[in-house]
């Protein structure tokens, strides 16, 4: 796989689990932009025996990800400023979607770093339960009961907010 | 059951949907099934401003293999054309290399090209003293062996004696007189033949035999 393969085929895996932990699209660019530079510059070095090209890149995404949390905690968070309206505001759907969109992303800004981290991964990356606990650290039936509860939190935080 | 059972469940249920698209049906918690297939559905990448723009920066900046290199250079037609048209020159670049020179190369009839001052052994070049040979580039510049130079200005020059000499060891020395003449950068002697017996020999040489010709 040559890197314009890995970035057509990733880039909207890795950009999801970038925007699971930033609410600001312009933010989850940036974030995703670095990420994709970072593995330019490594891409040479990447060796296929030590794990798949998407657990590679994902690695260098988390990592980026805890660097922006690191660095937003000594900045103004911008967590709460309002998204910029819809480029097609006349299309019902797609001003249903965003909304749809917004929910979901509240209900994750509303979970803890590391529930969020691992939803974030279960269903952007495509990594199953046991390489998740490789990848955080954690026993594979830990992730798999925090990923449960984390859906419970998320569909309770939906169903107060009345719109799912 | 255990919420850890409960999780277990779950979570097979939610990898067989993530996988194959298996529609999930989770009776414990049907609600949690349904916000995991959100989730699973969930494309925040349309809201990306970056997505060609970084990746015309990135991919381009990537050094790509000489296969790649090669199918990159071939989408183009005119760098198609202009690779095929040069791979033809390089193809007849020889059969041009065979025609061009003997075609360019002047008709040579028979050109006087040595001297030789007796008839018995032909004569060495550098044997004698005052004769002096133009080297090669000299004679390729003045355009030939020989040159052409007018009777008049022949004429203006003095008769001097100049030593005859022939190839061998056993042929006298001579003087011949023979004005002496510097149409450009050499001199050039014009014998007269008096009582000396000065043969011209003519015989057809080739350009190989006076220039060294080099392929490029």
């Amino acid at each position: 796989m040559d890197f314009a393969e890995l970035y057509d085929t990733c880039f909207s895996r890795i950009y999801n689990y970038v925007r699971c932990h930033v609410r600001l699209a312009a933010e989850a660019d940036d974030i995703t932009g670095k990420v994709f530079e970072a593995a330019l510059r490594g891409f040479g070095t990447y060796d296929e025996a030590k794990g798949p090209v998407q657990g590679w890149l994902f690695g260098i995404a988390r990592n980026a990800v805890i660097d922006w949390a690191r660095g937003r905690r000594s900045q103004v968070s911008l967590e709460e400023a309002p998204e910029p309206a819809a480029a097609d505001p006349k299309l019902e759907a797609a001003q249903e979607r965003k909304a749809e969109q917004a929910l979901l992303l509240k209900a994750l800004a509303a979970l803890d770093e590391r529930s969020r981290d691992i939803i974030a991964l279960k269903f952007s990356s495509g990594m199953n339960n046991r390489e998740i606990a490789a990848m955080t650290g954690l026993g594979e039936s830990n992730v798999g009961i925090i990923i449960y509860r984390a859906v419970k939190s998320m569909r309770s935080e939906i169903e107060a907010a009345g719109k799912l | 059951m255990k919420e850890a059972e409960i999780a277990g469940l779950f979570n097979s249920e939610l990898d067989a949907f993530l996988l194959g698209g298996k529609e999930p049906v989770f009776s414990p918690d049907p609600g949690a099934m349904e916000m995991a297939g959100e989730l699973a559905r969930a494309d925040f990448s349309c809201d990306s401003l970056i997505r060609e723009s970084l990746r015309g920066r990135l991919v381009g900046a990537t050094p790509r293999c000489f296969t790649e290199s090669l199918h990159a250079l071939f989408a183009n037609t005119y760098a198609r054309a202009a690779l095929a048209a040069a791979a033809l020159f390089v193809a007849f670049l020889p059969l041009f290399h065979r025609m061009s020179p003997r075609s360019a190369e002047v008709p040579a009839p028979a050109r006087p090209a040595l001297l030789r001052f007796s008839s018995a052994q032909p004569a060495a070049r550098g044997l004698v003293p005052g004769l002096s040979y133009a080297p090669r580039s000299a004679v390729t510049q003045a355009g030939g062996l020989f040159v052409s130079l007018p009777m008049g200005r022949l004429e203006t020059e003095p008769i001097k004696y100049f030593p005859i000499v022939t190839a061998g060891c056993r042929i006298p020395i001579g003087l011949s007189k023979g004005r002496e003449v510097n149409p450009g950068k050499h001199s050039v002697i014009m014998p007269e033949t008096g009582g000396d017996i000065l043969i011209i020999k003519r015989r057809v040489v080739s350009l190989e035999d006076i220039f060294e010709r080099r392929l490029i």
